[in-house]
């Protein structure tokens, strides 16, 4: 424990008092020296103008006698003051009347060669005397300062100053040196002393120290602490060792548990494990440590395992299941449990995990007994029933449509008997995967037993009669699918099937209604002579058939040119035909002249309409060249086309447009295509830049029937509209005071406002046409006028207007 | 007549010539105190016989005049720069001969040998002659430096008065010393009964004028001025009443 003397706390101490003391003495003489140059600056000047202005008067007399003599002894007493070396004083005159000077003091010494500098005394001082009655220049007393002096006497003063300093600090360290030895540095070391046997065992050492001070106190609190912990450790190496057999027993338990056991801080970070964890999860206990929780789970990411043992509290054990993912890739489900704990002040999640791989494999195949066909592995009964209970309450909210297919093989029975029911069986697999590849993912599929199918078809449809369409379009697929042979056993099977179909939602009816209705919809199929499908509503069944033969006859409607186009005219005012618009008709070689109402709506829904659109527009263009070549009356505006929503939607209808306009040499001027409100509503923004390319080739856009729809006026604002077809629905029946009135006169000022054209469609009475007349609508489109006219008619009427104008 | 009439008109020619420089203000000249020929008085009163003369020379010829005092050495030199028009009643001396023109003489000073008058003295005696006498002078005077000059023992006092009390109460046989300024000094202490002078044998007076400056403008108009102005109150007598008036008849000469 021997330190060198500069080592020792006294010296160190000592030394930064000398060192503190010699910096700080340095830095307040520094500014004293500084203070006191500056005083003494000012007092050396000071002195010198009070020592002349004590001969200032004298002076003067001397000067005004021009007594030389007491000039002389003047300027001789003036250098007799050591700070000045040279004095002169001039008369009024210019003439010097008595002058005396005197070696400056030299000493040639850096301090006092800068004291000099710093100084910066005046050196010439000057002093004007008034002279009674000279009116000319003033006399003067003149002395030279000895700066030299000054300084000189200001540097010693100085050095004595720092010299008596640093001596002061140095005698002061050298007492604080041996304070701080004797009253600290001594003690302490006798104190490490003590400490040292101490730790060395000798605690019968006396206390090294018993003084009444800090240190005194020190050394007291420290034999208490000393004496203490003596006590402690004894009473610690006790618990310790009865720890010891505590902790050996409690891990013992752990590691012999059945359950994987995961010690985890509440951030899921894996802390502690047992030997089953490390068995289970396939890996070693260093990959396991410190990793989370839900790095080994499929089911839970971190956050959703810190959340969920945020929940578990330290009473009762939280139980929840996940599916472990072992470190070879084997996932296997867990039944866990999670308790609170709190050691040493830490809280923690102890997470006991069973392996429930067996019992998970028995509740999954309870569940498969208890919901599907073991045979086919379709849906059982319960579960459709289920499934069509859930599908009925959505689509009553939500109005939407749905079908139950009803199915019995035609000859199964016969089949079984004859075959025996392993042919049956392996029939009944094949029918339901064929039927499974039939279906919609969203279909349900199950077998009630025997033959018997049964199909839910979720959403077919917006309305019924499209959604019937569908139930009877995947009816005919399955009669189609059903009709090919089945090979099982070198047995080539022909098997048929009957289908009823019931359609819900209907007024209120239960799940098993639907199911009966399809039943007895079956029934009547099998009745009807099997291999087909039957409707539960007979209605539905015509609609169904019906719509199916149109979609049927449509596509070969295009090709055998079976449609036709009519026309009928617009007029304005008295009979003018400004137009026309281009009505589509089917003229069917079985059903004969089919409306548009009739077909169109099907082939929208089918797609057909495009094809069909361009082909209106063709032929349409066609015939408006051909009447272009003949004449148009001067009054003919434009041909009005109808563009579903869909042909205009398609990504090339502009430049298939274009290239038809150059085809037939049409102005697009001469073209006006009607749009519905539907199309904008739907797809605004592609509507509108289509309609203003369109525009730029001089096309015009007419809203048909407007006032059905929204009728929002952002259409009227935003797109380039002409033309606002004013809805037969309005017109027909239209007399003053009628609500309808109302609407149309909202239309016609807000066409007027936008400078829109109006045409009345439908217009069929004289009355309809005052009307409208009286409302401001002027241009008319209707029977009152023409019907649609075959184009040889309208052909004709265009000619006959032609001539009336010549 | 007619040569009375030309001087008149020559002063009239010359007092209307000067009078522009003249007229409108007046002459400031410089005196010292030098009893009786100047004399000031505790309150600054100057007046004596010179100063009187010259004011009475200067206002016959019409010319205003100022009297005003200041010490004899200053006013040399104010005299030398040409600061000052000029002072009066100073020596001629070769010195100042580049600097000073003098007038007309205004009064003459005989450096002489004052004695009690019961002591009998040669009649005729030189300056020489003194040697074998008690001889006082005052200290520091011109007229000191003449006996060291010359190598003549003598004694010093500080002023007059006490060079009088040395003739007419002590041992001493000859104060020598101006006889005017002691004449005029022994009249103000009441000696002037106890007293006689007597001038030395060859031994010219030393005649005082009216010094001014070269270098101040207008000095030879201001001297011919004044030498008329001092030769009309010589013919008029005011010359004469003047030194009467301070010497009295009697003692003169």
């Amino acid at each position: 424990m021997g330190f060198s003397f500069r080592h020792k706390i006294a010296f160190k101490q000592a030394r930064s008092v000398l060192l503190i003391s010699v910096l700080l003495g340095l830095i307040s003489t520094t500014f004293q020296i500084n203070f006191d140059l500056r005083q003494e600056r000012v007092a050396a000047n000071l002195e010198i103008e009070r020592y002349l202005s004590l001969y200032q008067d004298t002076a003067t007399t001397a000067v005004y006698n021009l007594n030389d003599q007491l000039a002389q002894s003047i300027t001789e007493t003036l250098i007799s003051h050591p700070a000045i070396y040279e004095a002169a004083l001039i008369d009024d005159f210019g003439d010097t009347l008595a002058s005396s000077e005197r070696a400056p003091v030299q000493d040639n010494s850096l301090a006092t060669a800068v004291s000099a500098l710093l100084f910066k005394l005046d050196s010439e001082f000057i002093i004007n005397l008034k002279v009674e009655g000279s009116k000319q220049n003033a006399a003067h007393l003149i002395i030279h300062q000895d700066t030299q002096y000054t300084a000189t006497h200001f540097t010693r003063r100085a050095m004595a100053g720092l010299l008596l300093g640093l001596l002061y600090n140095v005698l002061l360290a050298l007492v604080f040196l041996i304070l701080f030895y004797r009253y600290l540095s001594k003690p302490i070391m006798d104190i490490a002393n003590w400490m040292a046997h101490l730790g060395e065992g000798k605690t019968d050492q006396p206390i090294p120290y018993t003084g009444n001070d800090e240190i005194g106190d020190l050394v007291r609190n420290f034999d208490q602490l000393w004496q203490d912990r003596q006590n402690m450790t004894n009473q610690l190496n006790a618990i310790i060792s009865e720890l010891s057999r505590s902790e050996n027993f409690a891990r013992s338990l752990m590691e012999n548990a059945g359950d994987a056991m995961f010690l985890c801080q509440p951030d899921t970070t894996i802390v502690e494990i047992n030997h089953q964890a490390l068995d289970t999860l396939v890996c070693g206990k260093t990959a396991l440590l410190n990793q989370p929780l839900s790095a080994f789970s499929q089911e839970y990411s971190k956050e959703q395992l810190q959340s969920l043992f945020s929940t578990i509290d330290d009473h009762q054990p939280s139980t929840f299941e996940d599916v472990q993912i072992a470190a070879d890739g084997r996932r296997f489900p867990i039944e866990a449990r999670g308790i609170r704990l709190y050691l040493e002040d830490q809280q923690y999640i102890l997470i006991l995990a069973r392996d429930i791989s067996v019992r998970k494999a028995a509740e999954e195949r309870i569940h498969e007994l208890a919901f599907y066909d073991a045979l086919t592995g379709l849906a059982n009964r319960r579960l459709f029933i289920d499934r069509l209970s859930s599908a009925l309450e959505l689509h009553t909210v939500h109005q939407r449509f749905g079908a139950v297919l009803y199915l019995d093989l035609d000859r199964f029975k016969t089949i079984n008997d004859s075959l025996g029911h392993s042919i049956g069986d392996e029939l009944l697999k094949i029918i339901a995967l064929r039927l499974k590849s039939l279906l919609p993912d969203t279909a349900t599929c199950a077998r009630f037993g025997g033959d018997e199918f049964v199909i839910l078809l979720p959403e077919t449809g917006n309305d019924s009669e499209s959604s019937a369409e569908a139930a009877a379009h995947l009816a005919n697929k399955v009669l189609d699918q059903m009709s090919v042979p089945v090979e099982i056993d070198h047995h080539l099977l022909y098997c048929t099937t009957s289908i009823g179909i019931a359609m819900f939602p209907t007024t209120n009816s239960p799940a098993m209604d639907i199911l009966r209705q399809a039943d007895t919809a079956l029934y009547r199929a099998k009745a009807l002579g099997r291999n087909g499908f039957q409707f539960f509503n007979p209605e539905m069944q015509s609609s169904a058939q019906e719509r199916l033969e149109l979609e049927k006859g449509l596509y070969q409607a295009l090709e055998n040119n079976e449609f036709e186009l009519w026309y009928q005219p617009q007029v304005c005012g008295k009979n003018k035909i400004i137009g026309v618009e281009v009505l589509l008709r089917w003229r069917s070689p079985d059903k004969g002249m089919i409306q548009p109402g009739q077909f169109i709506q099907i082939a929208e829904d089918s797609g057909q309409i495009v094809e069909i659109g361009f082909w209106v527009l063709d032929n349409a263009l066609q015939q408006l060249n051909r009447w272009r070549s003949n004449g148009l009356p001067s009054s003919f505006r434009r041909m009005a086309i109808n563009i579903s929503p869909l042909q205009f939607m398609q990504v090339d209808f502009v430049d298939r447009l274009f290239a038809l306009l150059d085809r037939h040499h049409i102005p697009g001027t001469l073209v006006e295509l009607e749009i519905t409100e539907n199309m904008l509503l739907n797809n605004f923004e592609i509507a509108s830049r289509k309609m203003k390319i369109l525009k730029q080739r001089g096309i015009s856009f007419a809203i048909d029937d407007f006032g059905t729809g929204y009728s929002s006026l952002k259409y009227l604002r935003y797109l380039p509209l002409d033309i606002l077809k004013i809805d037969r629905s309005f017109v027909s029946g239209l007399k003053p005071g009628s609500e309808a009135e109302a609407i149309v006169e909202v239309i016609v000022a807000t066409a007027d406002r936008l400078d829109l054209m109006v045409i009345a469609e439908g217009v069929e009475t004289e009355a309809e046409r005052q009307t409208l007349k009286q409302l401001g609508c002027h241009c008319y489109q209707g029977f009152l006028y023409h019907k649609p006219l075959p184009v040889a008619q309208i052909s004709s009427l265009l000619e006959e207007q032609l001539t009336e104008h010549q | 007549m007619l040569r009375k009439f030309r001087a008149s008109l020559l002063s009239l020619l010359l007092i209307a010539v000067s009078g522009f420089t003249y007229a409108d203000q007046s002459i400031e000249l410089f005196a010292v105190d030098y009893p009786p020929y100047m004399m000031i008085d505790e309150q600054g009163n100057i007046s004596g016989i010179d100063v009187d003369v010259t004011v009475a020379a200067f206002n016959a010829v019409g010319v205003p005049v100022s009297i005003t005092t200041a010490p004899w050495k200053r006013v040399l030199k104010n005299i030398q720069h040409g600061r000052i028009a000029g002072a009066l009643s100073c020596s001629k001396r070769p010195d100042r001969e580049s600097f000073i023109t003098y007038s007309d003489p205004v009064s003459e000073a005989n450096q002489v040998m004052i004695t009690n008058r019961k002591t009998t003295l040669p009649a005729k005696m030189n300056f020489t002659d003194l040697t074998p006498f008690s001889v006082v002078v005052i200290e520091g005077w011109g007229v000191q430096k003449e006996l060291d000059r010359e190598g003549i023992p003598h004694d010093t006092v500080p002023d007059i008065e006490s060079g009088l009390n040395a003739v007419v109460f002590r041992d001493v046989d000859i104060f020598y010393n101006g006889e005017l300024t002691s004449l005029y000094q022994a009249r103000q202490s009441g000696l002037h009964k106890q007293i006689r002078t007597q001038r030395f044998q060859g031994k010219p007076s030393t005649p005082f004028h009216l010094c001014l400056s070269k270098g101040f403008p207008g000095t030879a108009e201001l001297v011919e001025k004044f030498n008329q102005g001092l030769k009309m109150i010589h013919s008029s007598g005011e010359y004469q009443q003047i030194y009467n008036r301070y010497l009295g008849s009697k003692e003169r000469g």
